[in-house]
């Protein structure tokens, strides 16, 4: 459209500034029974069905409607929810999952053993004859399977070691639903009155990608224990209501017409902070934003190409350009509050005299253009901005001037999913895939390196290359969380100094801008909003 | 024989209609059938979850997006046929029931704004006409054209911006309450009304220069008898094709609109059904839409001899001489 939305409404709200929230100090508060909360999302069309229809936008609000097994914090520590406590073995191949006593799903339905060995089954199997895939997370290569011991008892078996299985229950997919809901026809898959949860709230009303309203449950008294909170939850009511325009959810927001608005633009943030709004980016564990480069590419499989591009980004003049404060430079492949990130800083260092050496070394000399050949073969590739991303094509676009500094041409392309997997997805003339990839357990970093166990391969080298065949194995026969991290710390080192994997910024694929009457929010591993504690002050 | 005539006619017309139905729903099948992808992998190929096109070829074919296009074709027309619409790829649900549960608030929307143009064309028409001065008939003549050049949706977010921000008359949490329904029947509604008020001007102004108008005038008809009798009244004809014509630009423009006012409805409906390939959606409310304006067509036919007699002793008469003939 010729004309943009935002900054027309930031014209047309020239005076909204005095109908916006005033700032709230931050003082002690006392809790607050009651009061209702809206919350403004841009998107809830995956609709409510199993395994991986939870997208990142229906996920915040099946976290309110249903519980997990763990609690994962930004550190990746679980803790006690619906499993009481676990036992594992030595090998790490069986764990043993304690209940808590008295839980129920909303219809009343006991959530027990088999209600959790249901679940499991699920996550890691799927079904196929319903089509409903596996969950992508869940550590299905290795599982064996599930077996309810008693009422309370849950043993889960795995084929080899799978550190991963304990954290990935806190995962925002890993949904327990009552076995009625699990059970559903597949065309009453998405039927949101017939999904059940055993969450703090429960569904009141919903309109298919629109809204979702939600009512506490007064009975719940099994929140996490990480949560300072107990029995039920203190706000009465929360509203979810699509809002597809990020303007508009902006300016609902300072109006007073809802106290929280997910994901608006970067560039918008400043003003509301001006006009006491909160922003809340939470950490969240995964990957950073940044390209895993195919060495099958053509000019990729020289690594000093591959080294010319890691330093050839200037990374604080994106953090500048396109972001605000809320964004944590980089320093390594993973967010910086994953406990297994290193500090390699010093290997993503922006130097352009470095990038031109190497380039110069590898043959690549600058034509009249500005752009580096080798005879009538010239530097040059597409740069597709990830689809997923609501910030991939600014942070390209900045990317793409960078390069062109040192004499590399890249072609930024917008395109949208489905094109995006048609032309990017197995094409090997294409040499950078964005990545935006979160997890609960550093562990999947292993899973990514080589294709061994159906691994992702990101770097296109199969089981070429044994420095990452010997990380990739010993990544995923780890039984021991600090011995696997040293062989994480190395692994990240060997990836960026071979330059398999350019990081550009920090994910933040979830920023809460909230109005700061909303208090005792608490936010999972994966930036995933938990309004059990929360309430409204005044 | 007269009765029979009508009858074949009425068949003729209802087989043309389903005609136009089947080959709306094989046409959208043929346009998102060449886009590329599918819509599970679309959904299931996001870097998050980490699937191999391997791991999800099972969940594809669960859905038979594997076989044939012609074979896929076939099941969905099939089924079409015989009044299933399929299950929604993307929720799971029946598409008959998020259908019926959208169609509600568009049809309100859409009749909201066809109310609010024809209201806004017929006063600036009746301005174009009988303000006192001739640089207010001038304004009046231009508004049309300036309604026309601003997109609705710039419309609609003044209008949120001003009424529902600043001056709290509606919030955009509730967009069914009667006040939001209002400014978004506003926001579509006004650009209608320009495309009906500069058809229904220069009607009257054909009018004006009519014989029978100066007899009138002469006979000293009030002005507003004038305008309505003699003005109005025949210049309706091309107002209610030019209704009937609106009736596309009003569903497209829902879309916009209601996606501007959050409001659920048939064009937020086809918005993620085109961002998610969810084509058992995106053929039924296609399809849907063939069968609006093959109605709405229907009536605007049906009202012509209504409003203009001319019209109705021509097809007397050619009834009468069809049946001199088979006599």
């Amino acid at each position: 459209m010729p004309i943009d939305r935002r900054a027309l409404l930031q014209l047309l709200s020239g005076s909204a500034g005095m109908l916006a929230a005033p700032a709230f100090a931050q003082g002690a508060a006392q809790r607050r029974a009651g009061g209702e909360l809206t919350f403004l999302i841009s998107s809830l069309d995956s609709g409510w069905g199993l395994n991986e229809k939870v997208d990142t936008y229906t996920g915040i609000v099946w976290g309110q409607i249903a519980d997990k097994l763990v609690h994962v914090d930004e550190k990746g520590d679980a803790t006690p929810w619906i499993a009481e406590r676990w036992e594992e073995n030595a090998s790490q191949t069986e764990f043993i999952l304690h209940l808590r006593d008295g839980v129920t799903f909303s219809d009343g339905s006991p959530l027990n053993a088999q209600a959790v060995a249901a679940n499991i089954e699920l996550w890691a199997r799927g079904d196929t004859s319903r089509g409903v895939g596996r969950l992508g997370l869940f550590p299905s290569t290795t599982y064996k399977g599930v077996e309810a011991l008693d009422d309370r008892r849950v043993k889960v078996s795995f084929t080899g070691p799978t550190l991963s299985f304990i954290p990935t229950l806190g995962y925002h997919k890993t949904l327990l639903r009552s076995v009625a809901s699990l059970n559903l026809k597949a065309e009453e898959l998405g039927n949101l009155d017939k999904q059940l949860g055993s969450g703090p709230f429960v569904v009141e009303s919903w309109l298919e990608g629109d809204n979702v309203v939600l009512r506490r449950r007064q009975d719940y008294r099994w929140g996490p224990q990480a949560i300072a909170h107990s029995g039920p939850a203190s706000l009465e009511r929360i509203t979810f209501k699509v809002v597809k325009d990020a303007a508009i959810r902006a300016a609902a927001l300072q109006s007073g017409q809802a106290e929280i608005a997910l994901n608006i633009a970067p560039h918008e943030l400043r003003p509301l902070k001006a006009r006491g709004i909160r922003v809340v980016a939470p950490d969240s564990l995964g990957f950073v934003s940044g390209f895993s480069v195919n060495t099958c590419a053509p000019h990729f499989d020289d690594v000093r190409v591959r080294q010319a591009l890691q330093h050839a980004i200037d990374r604080q003049e994106i953090l500048d350009t396109v972001f605000t404060e809320d964004w944590k430079p980089v320093t390594t492949l993973l967010q910086p509050n994953v406990p297994e990130a290193a500090d390699l800083s010093a290997l993503l260092a922006y130097d352009p005299a470095k990038s031109n050496r190497l380039l110069d070394e590898a043959g690549w000399q600058r034509g009249a253009d500005g752009i580096r050949a080798k005879g009538a073969d010239k530097l040059r590739f597409n740069l597709f901005a990830s689809p997923w991303v609501n910030t991939s094509k600014q942070v390209d676009e900045v990317i793409v001037q960078q390069l062109q500094k040192v004499g590399i041409a890249a072609r930024l392309q917008v395109v949208d999913i489905a094109t995006f997997n048609a032309r990017v997805r197995n094409n090997d003339s294409v040499p950078l895939r964005e990545v935006s990839r979160s997890f609960l357990d550093a562990g999947v970093v292993g899973n990514v390196l080589t294709d061994a166990d159906k691994g992702d391969n990101w770097f296109k080298l199969g089981q070429s290359n044994e420095t990452l065949n010997r990380l990739a194995r010993d990544i995923a026969h780890a039984v021991d969380r600090r011995a696997r991290a040293e062989t994480l710390k190395e692994a990240q080192r060997y990836v960026l100094e071979q330059g398999l994997f350019i990081p550009t910024a920090q994910l933040n694929q979830r920023l809460y801008v909230q109005a700061a009457k909303v208090k005792g929010e608490a936010y999972s591993g994966a930036g995933y909003a938990l309004y059990y504690g929360a309430w409204l002050e005044g | 024989m007269t009765r029979n005539t009508s009858l074949s006619q009425a068949a003729r017309r209802i087989g043309q209609a389903l005609v136009v139905i089947l080959l709306a729903y094989s046409f959208t099948f043929l346009i998102i059938s060449v886009l590329p992808g599918d819509p599970i992998s679309n959904m299931l190929l996001d870097p998050e979850n980490g699937f191999t096109e391997e791991e999800i070829a099972p969940i594809i074919a669960h859905y038979g997006l594997d076989r044939p296009v012609l074979e896929q074709w076939w099941m969905a027309i099939s089924r079409f046929a015989l009044g299933d619409l399929g299950i929604s790829l993307r929720s799971n649900r029946p598409v008959s029931s998020m259908l019926l549960e959208a169609l509600p608030s568009t049809l309100l929307l859409a009749g909201s704004a066809m109310l609010v143009a024809l209201l806004l064309a017929l006063l600036i028409a009746y301005a174009s006409q009988n303000l006192p001065r001739r640089w207010g008939q001038g304004v009046a003549r231009v508004l049309p054209a300036l309604s026309l050049s601003v997109p609705s949706f710039v419309i609609g977010l003044v209008l949120i911006q001003v009424f529902a921000f600043q001056l709290g008359l509606f919030r955009i949490t509730q967009p069914n309450s009667l006040a939001a329904t209002f400014f978004a029947a506003l926001a579509l509604g006004i650009p209608v009304s320009a495309q009906i008020a500069e058809v229904l001007i220069a009607n009257l102004d054909h009018e004006a220069g009519q014989e029978y108008f100066a007899v009138a005038q002469a006979r000293g008809l009030r002005r507003s008898q004038l305008f309505l009798r003699h003005q109005l009244r025949p210049s309706a004809l091309p107002v209610v094709t030019m209704i009937a014509l609106s009736i596309g630009e009003l569903l497209g423009g829902s879309l916009i609109t209601e996606t501007i006012f959050g409001r659920k409805g048939v064009g937020s409906l086809v918005q993620s059904a085109v961002v998610t390939q969810d084509f058992p959606v995106l053929q039924s409310v296609v399809s849907l839409a063939a069968v609006v304006f093959v109605l709405v067509n229907l009536l605007a036919d049906l009202l012509y001899p209504l409003l203009d007699p001319r019209l109705r002793r021509r097809d007397t008469a050619a009834r009468d001489d069809t049946a001199e003939r088979l006599a």
